[in-house]
């Protein structure tokens, strides 16, 4: 039956994809006539977001409109039907059906989406950054990372996402992989600086690979914290991307020192400028036991961070994500498997990028079994951790929640250059928790511009 | 990765080919026999179809590059390189659809007999759909016969009917397009 239905799904998917593909300009305004007509009247017929939708597709000038429409003008068609194919339809509308079977079945989280470091070396020299330190020690084999999709496709994951250290430094290995895993959609976390004519041309061709380039800021800032010349390098980088029509989006990280800069107008314009289709913005976390915890945003810079982002989703043509602030849109905490997963170049299966600590290894359990163990029970059993989604985190807002988990579950750091306790780490968030929370109240009780929730628009409007 | 590592992975498909189907070869077995890694031959194909496409690919790509002069020595030709790469164009044949091979033979065929109808169609006062209706005919004519052979096992190198189809086609033309355009006359 799940074969069957997939089976439609698949050429309803592919025939308006057709449909769109042989004149963009004239048919995506009636894709909604289309949805209308399928969706019907119902209570899970989602009209405040279908009328949303509608709102964004009829009208040119929307910035939505915008970057939808410039995935046919700036993006290559076998690149554009692939990612619509693996992206939207393997990895979100079959995708997410088995998933859900998988859920009801096992009674723990399946992931949508699995990370995972293919190496812990770099070829850069970051301040602050341990990734140099390790050399070339650690890696997940080619048959390990395979052997991990080939088990997440079963549970029907589709989107695989590389962290590292820079896993550019195994480039032909990721190629090797897109080719293998035809229907799966690469992310890629990446400093840039490997990214040259040759592996574009190998991205073109394999089709499935979309690079999320790490900016630190404007040149001064990335240099000053990368190395001199990094950032002319992510420049070209990024030139030979749009030369050829593939797409790529940024990466920056958020500190109390940067925070201005990076999240300013210029700075945004800049990124549509050189031609990213989305942005990912990830607050300071005071993880390690280096870490620096003064570089964690105030409250007042996240509420700036929280407002600026906001309103750049309404104006600019660019899919900005700022991944905790980001909590109402996906129900809070999606680390532990909820949504997604961490594997390290060590095989240790970690429920976060930010959370190092574990009870399982890839190369000791199956994928299924790390899903599984006892620490990713605590996070499907504990979350949400907080009913306010501004709260998402157990450890940043809610340091209590991991302390908790990992004195019960045994669980173990999993850095394995300096083993940091969970109480270190969580001491460093407390006042950070504290400080936050009378703001995160604030602007949870408000809603208003939220297009996910017509109900608080419906008061906003009533009051204004 | 050079690119005689995909020759090299062909090669050895080619000749795995001689003992066993396609469906029953691994390419674990394919790369232990190449004595390359796993990860380099994912490097260049998705599976081993990727490499049989590819095979297709480098025999319509030496066609192209020979396909000129007279189209029936292109014929010829390609019915000398069918049967050297004949236990590959079989299997291909056997573990996919009809459809699939049909397709490439098509697109190899098309231009040689485009070229050839257009050559005499000059001399007529014909319409561009009239001449591409006459080469898609004459294409299928033509792509029958190599499959029916292909079909048989490509018993010899001489194939039934093939010089018959000569004469139809080189008898026909002038008259039909004679016809046609006396037709657009009226």
């Amino acid at each position: 039956m799940m074969t069957m239905m997939n089976s439609v799904k698949r050429a309803g998917f592919r025939a308006l994809y057709g449909y769109l593909d042989k004149d963009p300009d004239a048919n995506i305004p009636k894709l909604m006539d289309w949805v209308d007509r399928f969706a019907g009247d119902g209570p899970n017929s989602f009209p405040t977001q279908r009328s949303a939708f509608r709102r964004v597709i009829e009208n040119p000038d929307n910035n939505w409109y915008r970057l939808i429409r410039s995935m046919w003008t700036d993006i290559d068609g076998g690149v554009r039907r692939t990612f619509f194919e693996n992206f939207m339809l393997n990895g979100n509308l079959i995708g997410w059906t088995v998933q859900e079977e998988a859920r009801e079945r096992y009674g723990c989280n399946i992931p949508w989406a699995i990370l995972l470091d293919p190496t812990s070396a770099c070829n850069l020299h970051c301040t602050g950054c341990w990734a140099a330190e390790y050399g070339n020690r650690l890696n997940l084999t080619f048959d390990e990372i395979d052997g991990i999709i080939t088990q997440g496709k079963k549970l029907g994951v589709y989107i695989y996402i590389y962290t590292g250290g820079e896993p550019m430094v195994r480039r032909d290995d990721l190629i090797a992989l897109c080719n293998k895993h035809s229907d799966c959609e690469f992310l890629c976390f990446t400093n840039a600086t490997l990214i040259d004519e040759n592996f574009a041309d190998q991205m073109l061709r394999v089709k499935n690979f979309v690079p999320a380039i790490s900016v630190e800021g404007f040149e001064e800032a990335t240099d000053g914290r990368r190395g001199e010349g990094v950032f002319q390098k992510v420049r070209k980088a990024m030139e030979i991307l749009k030369e050829r029509k593939l797409p790529f989006g940024t990466s920056c990280c958020y500190t109390s020192a940067n925070l201005d800069s990076i999240s300013s107008e210029e700075f945004v314009d800049q990124l549509v400028e050189w031609g990213a289709k989305f942005a990912w913005y990830f607050h300071y976390m005071p993880v390690g036991n280096d870490a620096v915890p003064g570089l964690m945003p105030t409250a007042e810079q996240r509420e700036q961070m929280y407002g600026r982002i906001r309103a750049y989703r309404r104006t600019k043509p660019l899919f900005l994500i700022d991944f905790q602030n980001d909590g109402e849109y996906v129900g809070g905490c999606i680390a532990g498997g909820r949504r997604y997963l961490h594997i390290n170049a060590n095989g240790d299966v970690d429920p976060c990028v930010f959370v190092h600590y574990s009870d399982s290894n890839i190369r000791e359990k199956s994928l299924l079994d790390c899903l599984r163990s006892p620490m990713f029970m605590a996070y499907h059993d504990g979350q949400p951790f907080n009913e306010n989604h501004l709260k998402p985190c157990p450890m940043l807002e809610n340091p209590e929640k991991l302390r908790e988990m990992v004195a019960r579950t045994g669980a173990k750091s999993t850095d394995m250059q300096s083993p940091e306790t969970v109480e270190h780490l969580c001491g460093k968030c407390d006042g950070y928790a504290a400080a936050w929370d009378g703001t995160a109240r604030r602007l949870w009780a408000c809603g208003g511009g939220c297009e996910s929730c017509g109900q608080a628009r419906v008061q906003h409007k009533q009051a204004g | 990765m050079p690119k005689s590592t995909k020759r090299q992975i062909l090669t050895a498909l080619a000749e795995l080919l001689q003992t066993k189907r396609l469906d029953d070869i691994t390419v674990t077995e394919l790369v232990e026999k190449c004595g390359i890694s796993r990860q380099a031959f994912y490097y260049h194909f998705s599976d081993l179809y990727g490499v049989v496409d590819y095979a297709i690919q480098q025999m319509t790509g030496e066609l192209g590059v020979e396909a000129q002069g007279d189209w029936k020595s292109a014929v010829e030709r390609t019915v000398t390189l069918l049967r050297e790469y004949r236990t590959l164009v079989l299997n291909v044949y056997r573990a996919y659809e009809r459809s699939y091979v049909e397709h490439h033979v098509r697109r190899w065929a098309m231009p040689l007999v485009s070229d050839r109808v257009r050559a005499a169609a000059v001399r007529y006062a014909v319409t561009e759909d009239q001449v591409v209706f006459m080469t898609e005919i004459l294409t299928q004519g033509l792509v029958s016969i190599l499959l029916s052979w292909v079909e048989r096992g490509m018993p010899s190198a001489v194939i039934d009917r093939l010089d018959d189809f000569y004469i139809i086609m080189e008898g026909s033309l002038d008259a039909t397009l004679e016809r046609l355009a006396q037709k657009n006359k009226r």
